[in-house]
């Protein structure tokens, strides 16, 4: 049994460490290029460890390429995105995976639905529409929808929330909490995994979000990371490889680092047994 | 009395930057080229108190932000365009046709070179003001023309020569691939006008896509990759590194003549290796077909129609098209400006060579011609590289092929009249 | 009661989402004239697509990549993420390395792949040489743009098995003890706890693959060009959009080109839901 047990898990590291070699090979070449100079990019054949190792790509970032500013503005963006995002979807998937209202399965459908129309076709109306609001050229057109529920984290959460067993509830009631008790003391602790997961994507898309900050903000001083980038790969004629890698790496950065913290959440059964008892 | 001249001194800047009126710019070029723009705007910004520029940084091609901005109801004051958008925009009544401030501001034709001041428009309307202009010339490697037997100095002067040249110019390893494609012909329209056809017909204003001309243009090229073995082509294509790096296919010697822009006299000048050797010249032609044809290409600047400050865009457009303006702005570039008079200007003179030399004489003396600007964006571009494929991989005759095309676009134009 | 609670969701559906789906549904009808000019057209833009060689070109490539890659791709986040659901050592910094790829800026990823690809420089085809092998020409060559682009989009599961991880977590272990003590083997427990509590994570993932499948785009025109590449091997149905509204302008046909897009989505997503269901009532049964 233990011998069976031992073999599994040496063929699962084995697994594990052939696919990261895959995973990780492009990244480390992201990585190396960072630190290298112009020319050294162009080595043939190529050196996969660069040298000398040039640290200026970084530096660039931050002096010449305003870095600083445009984190500053991603992340006010991106934080004040995560609040709109996850307080109001959570809401909103309680609300169509707890209750019974009359025509909620069409209502689910046509949220379904505004998914499938491909932002080339709303872009426009979409952009008269905030122009008539008067949010051109600041944040708000970026942030205040995302107040009302973002479609993606409210499937998600409505199809985690649908099989958590209904006796968990129906007792809760009889002790005599109401919908929005039920809603913050049994459905959202017991969410942990999928909320930090719609944390993990939604930071994600906001962070590396192009298209919504390119077409809104109209000021220089506004931009986020991901045109900063945009306008290394694309400014002058040839790509500045090591900036653009540096650039992109510094980008990933928070990303890779809130997924390390919320992958702990992923651990098996923690959150259903404890609410046994 | 420091003091009190340094409160005068602020509080004169607070009036004029109060009474400046502000127009947006959009400074479509990022990294050096986008810096030396914006230095000559503050030039501009400086000299007078009655405008001031705001640049902003919007990379050109972002068809996305250029189309919802234009259906808003606030826009910037000037923008930069590619030259296909120009006539699209303008015809759907987003940019402003400049006819009558032109006319009022003294700017005409004769401030252009012969042709260009046509571009941009559409019915009459002008608009938009050229950038500055790109050219398209024959150029080819010497070296390689050594190692063949050739002589270095003595580019094709025929098609009948380039097709012998290229013939002995292709190599191929043991294996059969490729390792120097002979001549790489990219642009194929470039030869619809050196066979003597032409995609535009300016007499009629009608499209002449299957042009007698034209076909035989097609048939020649097609048969040129019949040669070459298309297939085998983009696999050594694909092993071409970055233009304007030293893994330029040209420079490396991978491709022995080619159509070449003049910005590549700066890459090659950058990047090559001190031994390699190219020439420039026009493009050979057939009998009865045109030896002097000069492609020309860039971008604009217009004015959205939703511009608050179209009166100021303007004047700050005729300084910043000023020869002086144009000459610098081209030489940042390395494009040729679109302007007589800037070309003798200092600032453009400190790029000028033997080999811009001759793109400049090509562009001044040559057949000039750019790539038909109608209101249907780019779709004749792609159809007339879509019926070259056709024609290449054999589905179709280089007449049927263009024959789908004529009717096509006609068909697509006849939703615009 | 429900709807207080999905009331934000209906609020923003009215202000920020009614006004343009309506507005691109009328200009499907229509066709920009000279001026600002908007002419009704009826359902011209509907017919004209029904005529386009490109039209069905575009459908059918957007289906082979669809269908080919969205189950393996499913099937390889699910092995993933079971396998990372074991406990190892270093199993958060595995997950992270398998997460890595889908962090990477899109601009950044298309061009690693463009050299990773190359066919001539590119390590795979180098490798492939230095034992012997004649590599294949990757996105040159037009058999095998599709393959590519298939090859490309496994190194993205990590979002995925995000997902699914975090549906794993779901599964109460009183479920795998019980079995256990029936004498249930590895993969009893698979086929008879896992799989059937994992279905509603499974059904959003496909869902959710097969919404953004149909609509993806961006890394052809970084891989390959606004065509689609030799042949148009590579021109999908979001590309296909894509040009038509801001390559030639028309916006009126590129909106009809979506609704018809949203009619193919719908019918697609809800048969999967028929098949999700209808599995599922098997194997209760």
């Amino acid at each position: 049994m233990t011998k069976v047990k031992t073999r599994r898990l040496v063929l699962t590291y084995m697994f594990a460490v052939f696919m990261s070699i895959l995973f990780l090979f492009p990244f480390l070449w992201m990585t190396t290029t960072s630190f290298k100079t112009a020319d050294q990019v162009y080595d043939n054949p190529m050196q996969i460890i660069p040298n000398p190792f040039d640290f200026s790509p970084y530096q660039r970032l931050f002096t010449e390429n305003n870095f600083g500013q445009y984190l500053w503005n991603t992340v006010y963006v991106t934080v004040l995105t995560l609040i709109g995002v996850i307080l109001s979807s959570s809401v909103v998937a309680f609300g169509f995976s707890y209750f019974r209202f009359p025509k909620k399965e069409l209502l689910f459908k046509i949220l379904l639905g505004t998914m499938m129309l491909p932002a080339q076709v709303t872009m426009i109306p979409q952009y008269i529409l905030f122009d008539k609001l008067g949010w051109i050229g600041s944040f708000k057109p970026l942030i205040i929808p995302t107040f009302f529920g973002g479609t993606w984290v409210i499937f998600l959460l409505r199809q985690f929330f649908d099989t958590i067993p209904r006796e968990y509830s129906e007792a809760a009631k009889i002790d005599g909490a109401n919908e929005w008790t039920i809603f913050t003391k049994i459905y959202l602790p017991l969410a942990k995994a999928p909320i930090s997961t719609s944390v993990l994507f939604v930071f994600m898309w906001t962070w590396t979000d192009f298209m919504n900050p390119l077409i809104y903000l109209t000021d220089d001083k506004m931009y986020t990371l991901s045109i900063a980038l945009q306008r290394i790969s694309s400014g002058a004629r040839s790509t500045d490889w090591p900036l653009m890698m540096a650039g992109s790496l510094v980008m990933a950065l928070p990303i890779v680092i809130l997924f390390f913290s919320a992958q702990k959440t992923f651990i098996n059964g923690a959150s259903m047994s404890g609410l046994k008892g | 009395m420091r003091k009190m001249i340094l409160v005068l001194l602020i509080m004169s800047v607070a009036v004029i930057s109060f009474c400046a009126k502000e127009v947006v710019f959009w400074n479509a070029w990022g990294g050096d080229e986008g810096k030396a723009l914006d230095s000559i705007i503050d030039r501009y910004n400086k000299s007078q108190s009655k405008v001031y520029v705001r640049s902003v940084y919007v990379p050109i091609g972002m068809g996305e932000k250029i189309m919802t901005t234009l259906s808003g109801s606030t826009t910037p004051d000037v923008i930069t365009v590619w030259d296909w958008m120009v006539v699209p925009l303008g015809y759907r009544g987003q940019i402003v046709p400049m006819n009558d401030r032109l006319a009022k501001a003294g700017i005409t034709s004769s401030d252009y070179i012969k042709g260009v001041w046509e571009y941009g428009t559409y019915k009459g309307k002008k608009y938009g003001l050229p950038t500055t202009l790109n050219v398209s010339a024959f150029m080819w490697n010497k070296n390689a023309f050594k190692e063949v037997g050739l002589n270095p100095d003595v580019p094709p002067k025929t098609i009948k020569e380039l097709d012998e040249f290229t013939d002995k110019l292709n190599k191929y390893d043991k294996k059969g691939a490729l390792k120097r494609l002979g001549f790489d012909p990219v642009i194929s329209h470039i030869y619809c006008y050196v066979f003597g056809g032409q995609l535009w017909d300016p007499a009629t204003n009608e499209i002449t896509a299957n042009h007698q001309k034209n076909i035989e243009a097609y048939e020649w090229l097609s048969s040129y990759y019949k040669k070459v073995d298309l297939q085998k082509k983009r696999i050594f294509q694909a092993g071409w590194g970055d233009l304007f790096s030293s893994l330029n296919p040209f420079l490396r010697g991978e491709i022995a003549m080619k159509e070449g822009s003049q910005w590549e006299i700066l890459i090659a000048k950058k990047y090559g290796k001190s031994t390699f050797d190219y020439g420039i010249s026009n493009f050979p032609a057939p009998q009865g077909g045109r030896n002097d044809v000069c492609n020309v290409s860039g971008s604009f600047w217009v004015i959205p129609t939703a511009s608050k400050n179209q009166d100021e865009a303007f004047e700050f457009l005729t300084w910043l098209t000023a020869d002086k303006q144009a000459a610098e702005f081209a030489a940042a570039l390395y494009n040729i400006p679109p302007k007589i008079k800037s070309l003798e200007d200092n600032a453009f003179k400190t790029i000028v060579d033997d080999k811009m030399k001759i793109y400049i004489d090509m562009l001044m003396n040559g057949y000039v011609y750019t790539f038909p600007m109608l209101p249907i964006g780019q779709a004749y571009l792609t159809e007339l590289t879509q019926a070259l494929m056709d024609v290449q991989l054999g589905n179709k005759t280089a007449k049927e092929a263009l024959d789908y095309v004529q009717e096509r676009i006609n068909q697509e134009l006849k939703n615009y009249k | 009661m429900g709807l207080l609670f999905i009331l934000p969701w209906i609020l923003g559906l009215l202000i920020f989402t009614l006004y343009p789906v309506v507005a691109s549904f009328i200009l499907s009808f229509t066709r920009t004239g000279e001026g600002s000019a908007i002419k009704w057209v009826g359902l011209d833009n509907y017919i004209t697509a029904f005529r386009e060689p490109d039209f069905f070109r575009a459908i059918l490539n957007t289906l082979i990549l669809s269908l080919i890659g969205i189950p393996v791709a499913q099937i390889m986040s699910l092995v993933a993420a079971l396998l990372l659901n074991v406990k190892m050592k270093f199993q958060g910094v595995f997950r992270t390395i398998f997460f890595l790829p889908s962090v990477v800026p899109a601009v950044a990823t298309g061009l690693l792949w463009k050299w990773i690809l190359n066919p001539r420089l590119g390590p795979i085809n180098t490798f492939l040489d230095s034992i012997g092998l004649a590599g294949p020409g990757w996105l040159a060559d037009p058999a095998w743009v599709k393959p590519s682009l298939i090859i490309m989009s496994f190194w993205g599961i990590g979002g995925t098995m995000v997902i699914y991880l975090a549906g794993l977590q779901n599964i109460p272990t009183e479920y795998y003890e019980a079995a256990k003590l029936d004498g249930a083997g590895s993969w009893a427990c698979l086929k008879y706890i896992t799989m059937p509590m994992l279905r509603p994570v499974t059904l959003f993932n496909t869902i959710m693959a097969i919404i953004t499948s149909f609509q993806s785009f961006s890394n052809i025109i970084i891989m390959l060009d606004m065509d689609g590449g030799m042949k148009k091997a590579g021109l999908v149905y979001g590309l296909y959009i894509y040009t038509n509204a801001f390559r030639d302008f028309k916006m009126g046909y590129s909106s009809a080109l979506a609704w018809i897009l949203l009619a193919f989505t719908f019918v697609s997503v809800m048969l999967t839901y028929k098949f999700f269901n209808r599995s599922g009532d098997q194997e209760v049964s």
